[in-house]
C-alpha cells in the first residue's frame, strides 16, 4: 500500500468511520456547552485545531522518553501554552466572544480529546503522522461542532451568522445541553448510516465496551481497585514510557526466528494498522463456533432437566 | 449547624438543581465512558471528590489575597490550572514514595484530576463568589452529581443494549446521547430554567 493511500485510509478512519465525537463520544463538554451558534462554533473548532496541531506535534517532538503519568501533566501544559494567550486576545479584541465562551475556554485545556490523541498517537508516531492525525481528527471535530452551531441557532434564534430569517418557531431549549446533546444524537444517527452504506466492509459496531454494564458497582474499594481499567482503550502500562515499552518487547522478542521478529517490528499503533479483508474462512469458523455454543447450552439445558 | 446547612446547600446546589454534568455538559464524556464501566463508579468517584474539593478550597483561599483578588480572570483561570497541576504532581510524588500503589490507580488519578468538572469548580466559586465552606460543598456536590450520572446513564444503557426495536443506525453511541439528552433535559427541568421562551 503506496504511503497516501495509507495517508488517505488515516484520515478516512479517525475523521469519519471514528470520528472523535460522534463516534466516540469524546470532547463533549465544550461542543455541547459553547457550539450554540454559528460564529461560536468557528471559533470553537479554530481554537481547537491550534490547540490539536500544537499539542501532538510537540508530544511527538519531546514526549516520547517520558513517562505516562507525566505525560498526562505536560498535554494540560502544552494546551495551557495554546488556550491562554487566545483567551487573553479574546477578552481584549473579541470581548463578546469571550462572554459567551465564560468559563469553557480555560476548561478546553483539560480537553479530553488533546490527551487521547496525543496518547493515542502523537506518543507513538513520527511528527508528519501526528500532525496529519492532528489536522484530521480537528477537522472532523469541527465540522460536527459547526453543523451544531448552525442548527441550533437557526432553531433556537431563527438567525443564521446573526441574520434574521424570520421564521415562525422558536426552540429556545435547543441551546441548553439537552438540545447539543439531542442534535449530536441524530447527527451521529446520520453518520452511522452513512458509513453503513458507503464503508460496509469498515463500519465498527460500537465505539466501546458494553461487555460491562451489567456488572455491579457495589464491592469493597481494595477489591473495585484492582479491577482493570483502561476507559479509551489506549494500551500499554502507566510506568513506562513510549521507548521503555518498546524496549520490552525487543527484549521479549529476543528468541524468536527473524520472521516473527520482523514481523513484529512491521506492526504499527492502532490508528494506522490496516484493515484485514475478511474472507470465507472468518464466517465458517464464525458459524462453527456459534453452532458449538448452541450445541453447549442445549447440553446445559438437558442437563439441568 | 449553620455550617453544615451552608455545606449541604452548596453540594445541593451542584448535584441536584444546578446538577454539573446534565445541565453544565461538564465532564459528559467521563460520564459517559464511566457508565459502561460501573465497576470503575466508586474508584473514580472518589478521586474525582477528592480532587474537585481539594482544588476548590485551596483556589477560595488563593483567591482571597488581595494581589490576586485583582488579577483579571485569565490569570485566576492560569493560577486554577497551576493548582491542579501541582496537585496532580504532589499525588504522583506520593504515589511514587508510597510505591505500592498499581498502574490502574495511577491511571484513575490522571483521568480524575484532568477533567472539565474538576477545573470548573474553582472557576464557578470565583464567580459565584463562594466562600469557602460554600467551596467544599460545591467540591463534595461535584463528586456526588458525577456518581448519580454515571448510575442514571448505566440504568439507560442496560436496556439500550437490549432493546432490539432500536432502528440499526442509532444503536450504540446515538442512542446513549439521546438517552443522555433526555436526562439533560429532566435536570434541567429541575433547575427550574424556562426553556420555551
Amino acid at each position: 500500500m503506496s504511503d497516501k493511500t495509507k495517508t488517505l485510509k488515516t484520515i478516512r478512519n479517525s475523521a469519519i468511520i471514528k470520528n472523535p465525537l460522534l463516534f466516540e463520544a469524546i470532547g463533549l463538554c465544550s461542543v455541547v456547552a459553547l457550539a450554540r451558534s454559528l460564529k461560536l462554533a468557528l471559533f470553537l473548532a479554530c481554537v481547537t485545531m491550534v490547540q490539536m496541531v500544537v499539542c501532538e506535534v510537540l508530544s511527538s517532538l519531546l514526549l516520547k522518553n517520558v513517562k505516562r503519568y507525566w505525560r498526562v501533566a505536560l498535554y494540560v501544559i502544552f494546551s495551557v501554552i495554546v488556550v491562554f494567550p487566545i483567551m487573553y486576545l479574546t477578552i481584549r479584541f473579541f470581548p463578546n466572544i469571550a462572554v459567551n465562551f465564560g468559563i469553557f475556554l480555560p476548561l478546553m485545556a483539560v480537553n479530553s480529546l488533546i490527551a487521547l490523541h496525543c496518547e493515542r498517537v502523537a506518543v507513538k508516531n513520527d511528527v508528519k503522522k501526528s500532525f496529519i492525525d492532528a489536522v484530521s481528527a480537528s477537522l472532523s471535530y469541527g465540522v460536527v461542532a459547526i453543523i451544531l452551531g448552525f442548527l441550533r441557532e437557526l432553531l433556537a434564534n431563527g438567525t443564521i451568522w446573526n441574520i434574521e430569517l424570520n421564521l415562525p418557531i422558536r426552540l429556545s431549549v435547543i441551546t441548553t445541553p439537552f438540545g447539543g446533546l439531542l442534535i449530536i444524537g441524530f447527527l451521529a444517527a446520520t453518520l452511522k448510516a452513512f458509513v453503513n452504506v458507503k464503508y460496509p466492509e469498515a463500519s465498527p459496531e460500537k465505539s466501546f465496551d458494553l461487555s460491562e454494564i451489567r456488572r455491579s458497582h457495589r464491592g469493597s474499594i481494595q477489591e473495585l481497585m484492582k479491577e482493570d481499567f483502561n476507559p479509551y482503550g489506549e494500551g500499554e502500562d502507566e510506568t513506562f514510557s513510549v521507548r521503555e515499552y518498546k524496549k520490552k518487547i525487543k527484549k521479549s522478542k529476543i528468541n524468536l526466528p527473524k520472521e516473527a521478529n520482523d514481523e513484529i517490528e512491521s506492526v504499527e499503533t492502532p490508528l494506522f494498522v490496516e484493515e484485514k479483508e475478511r474472507t470465507y474462512l472468518d464466517d465458517f469458523s464464525e458459524i462453527l463456533s456459534d453452532l458449538e455454543n448452541q450445541n453447549t447450552s442445549e447440553n446445559d439445558g438437558g442437563d439441568k432437566q | 449547624m449553620n455550617i453544615f446547612l451552608t455545606l449541604l446547600s452548596a453540594a445541593l446546589y451542584v448535584m441536584v438543581f444546578q446538577n454539573l454534568i446534565f445541565n453544565g455538559g461538564y465532564s459528559l464524556s467521563e460520564a459517559i465512558r464511566m457508565s459502561a464501566k460501573p465497576r470503575q463508579l466508586f474508584p473514580m468517584a472518589i478521586f474525582i471528590t477528592v480532587f474537585s474539593t481539594v482544588l476548590s478550597t485551596i483556589c477560595v483561599f488563593i483567591d482571597t489575597i488581595p494581589y490576586v483578588k485583582n488579577l483579571n480572570e485569565v490569570f485566576h483561570a492560569l493560577i486554577y490550572v497551576g493548582v491542579l497541576l501541582g496537585l496532580y504532581i504532589l499525588t504522583m510524588i506520593i504515589v511514587i514514595i508510597y510505591g505500592k500503589i498499581s498502574p490502574k490507580t495511577i491511571r484513575r488519578i490522571g483521568i480524575a484530576a484532568f477533567n472539565t468538572l474538576v477545573l470548573a469548580m474553582p472557576l464557578i466559586n470565583f464567580r459565584s463568589a463562594f466562600t469557602p465552606i460554600e467551596a467544599i460543598g460545591a467540591g463534595l456536590g461535584a463528586g456526588l452529581a458525577y456518581v448519580i450520572a454515571v448510575l442514571l446513564i448505566n440504568l439507560g444503557l442496560k436496556r439500550l443494549d437490549t432493546n432490539k426495536s432500536i432502528p440499526k443506525c442509532f444503536k450504540g453511541t446515538p442512542a446513549i446521547f439521546i438517552y443522555t439528552a433526555l436526562l439533560s433535559l429532566a435536570f434541567t427541568g429541575i433547575s427550574g430554567t424556562s426553556i420555551f421562551i
